[in-house]
Order: C-alpha cells, then sequence, then structure tokens
C-alpha cells in the first residue's frame, strides 16, 4: 500500500521552485557571458604573448647590433 | 311598429329647410400659391405660441442644515446613544463577512496535497544534492573572485612593467638617436 505525505503549502513550494529556475537560467546566462569575456581575454593575452616576443626579438637585435656585432 | 310610424309621420311633418341664397364655390388652390413642398413640410418651423407668463414662486424654504437641526435633549440623548450601536453592529456585519470571506479563500487556496513517499524521498534527497552542488558552485565563484582580484594585481603589475620598458626604451632612442 503505497504511503503518501501531505506537504502543506504545495503552491508556495512550486513558487519557490520557481524562482530557483528563473535564478538558475539567469546564472547559466551569466556564466556564458563570463566565457565568451574569457575567450576575449585569452586572445587578447595571445596578442600579448606574441607582441612581447616580437619586442624581446627586436632588443635582441638591437643589442647585438650595437654591442654584439660580431654575433650578426 | 306604431313606434316606427309615429316617427316617420313627425319625420314627414317637419319642415326643410331654405337653400342657402349665394351658393358656395369651393375653388381649388392654384399650384403657383403652393409654395412649400410636402417634403418641406417637416422642416417648417412653426412659432411657438407665446408662453404665459410665468408668476414667481414663493420662496422655497430650505432645510437646516445638520449642525443647526436642534434635537429635543431627550431624543438627542437616545440618538447618541444609538450611533456607536449602528456602528458596533456594522461593524460586527463587517467581521463577520470577512471571516466568511477568508474562511472561503482559505478553504479554495488550501488544498491537502499528497505525494507518494518515494516521490517525496527522492525529491528531499535531489533537493539535498542540489543545495550541495549551489554551495559548492558557490565557493567556486568566490575563489574565481579571489583569482580574478589576484589576476586584476598581476595585470597591474605587468602593466607597470611594461611602461617601464617603454620608458627605458623611449631613453635608449633618445640617446642614441638624438
Amino acid at each position: 500500500m503505497p504511503i503518501y505525505v501531505k506537504i502543506d503549502e504545495y503552491k508556495d513550494v512550486l513558487d519557490l521552485l520557481n524562482m530557483i529556475k528563473n535564478k538558475l537560467a539567469e546564472a547559466k546566462e551569466l556564466l556564458s557571458r563570463i566565457n565568451e569575456l574569457k575567450n576575449e581575454e585569452d586572445a587578447e593575452l595571445e596578442l600579448w604573448h606574441s607582441g612581447i616576443e616580437e619586442i624581446e626579438k627586436k632588443i635582441e637585435f638591437v643589442d647585438k647590433a650595437l654591442f654584439r656585432p660580431s654575433m650578426l | 311598429m306604431i313606434f316606427f310610424r309615429k316617427k316617420a309621420r313627425e319625420v314627414a311633418a317637419l319642415e326643410v329647410p331654405p337653400p342657402p341664397e349665394e351658393e358656395i364655390e369651393i375653388k381649388a388652390i392654384p399650384k403657383e400659391e403652393i409654395k412649400v413642398k410636402p417634403e418641406e413640410i417637416e422642416k417648417i418651423e412653426v412659432p411657438a405660441p407665446p408662453a404665459p407668463e410665468i408668476k414667481p414662486k414663493p420662496p422655497v424654504k430650505v432645510a437646516p442644515k445638520k449642525e443647526e437641526i436642534k434635537v429635543m435633549p431627550e431624543k438627542a440623548e437616545k440618538i447618541k446613544v444609538r450611533a456607536p450601536e449602528v456602528e458596533e453592529l456594522e461593524r460586527e456585519i463587517v467581521e463577520e463577512e470577512k471571516e466568511e470571506f477568508e474562511a472561503l479563500k482559505e478553504h479554495k487556496v488550501v488544498k491537502p496535497v499528497f505525494v507518494r513517499l518515494e516521490t517525496y524521498s527522492a525529491a528531499i534527497e535531489e533537493l539535498m544534492l542540489s543545495r550541495t552542488m549551489a554551495k559548492e558552485v558557490s565557493e567556486a565563484a568566490k575563489r574565481l573572485i579571489e583569482t580574478r582580484d589576484l589576476q586584476k594585481k598581476e595585470y597591474e603589475n605587468w602593466q607597470k612593467t611594461l611602461f617601464d620598458a617603454q620608458k627605458k626604451l623611449i631613453f635608449v632612442d633618445k640617446t642614441l638617436f638624438g
């Protein structure tokens, strides 16, 4: 014989569950936006990295040209 | 029958009135004189007859205002006693109606809902898991924010270092090439 449990304020529970669902959807959207920003950041970091490497190469060249011309 | 014969005799005895001296000629109205078309007849405004002279009415006695009403002292006492009673009665009626309405509303809204024990247990378990996960996610978000703060500081340091390098490069450029 199945046993049943009486739930008071069933409607309130349903409302709260709906609210939680809405909040979760909102959090999901925010996470997606954060992910997008992180991807943008990664791309920017990659650019910076290549920029730094290029500067490094140029400085190395200047250094060699000025102070170690035999190395060229 | 006798009555009818008598009547007939009386009628025969009556004298015939003389014919009129001049024959009355009934002439038709000439068409030119009819200026108004039949469909316009309704539109013609007939001047209203002069209104009879209205005599001024005697001044109407206005009922005195509430403040002016003078009540006999013994009646006034009764009225004073009755007003709160009426108010009390009205309040009682309102209270009764309100209670009834609330009861009806509660009856409509609050319905006992029963869920199977297995379903209830599963729901509780899922809810507990969800709570734990939500707590974990919240902690992860907190950690991420901390990492972000650290990252921000690192970016600032990095910017400073780059700025220093830029200044030094400018200085070298100026020193070497004037």
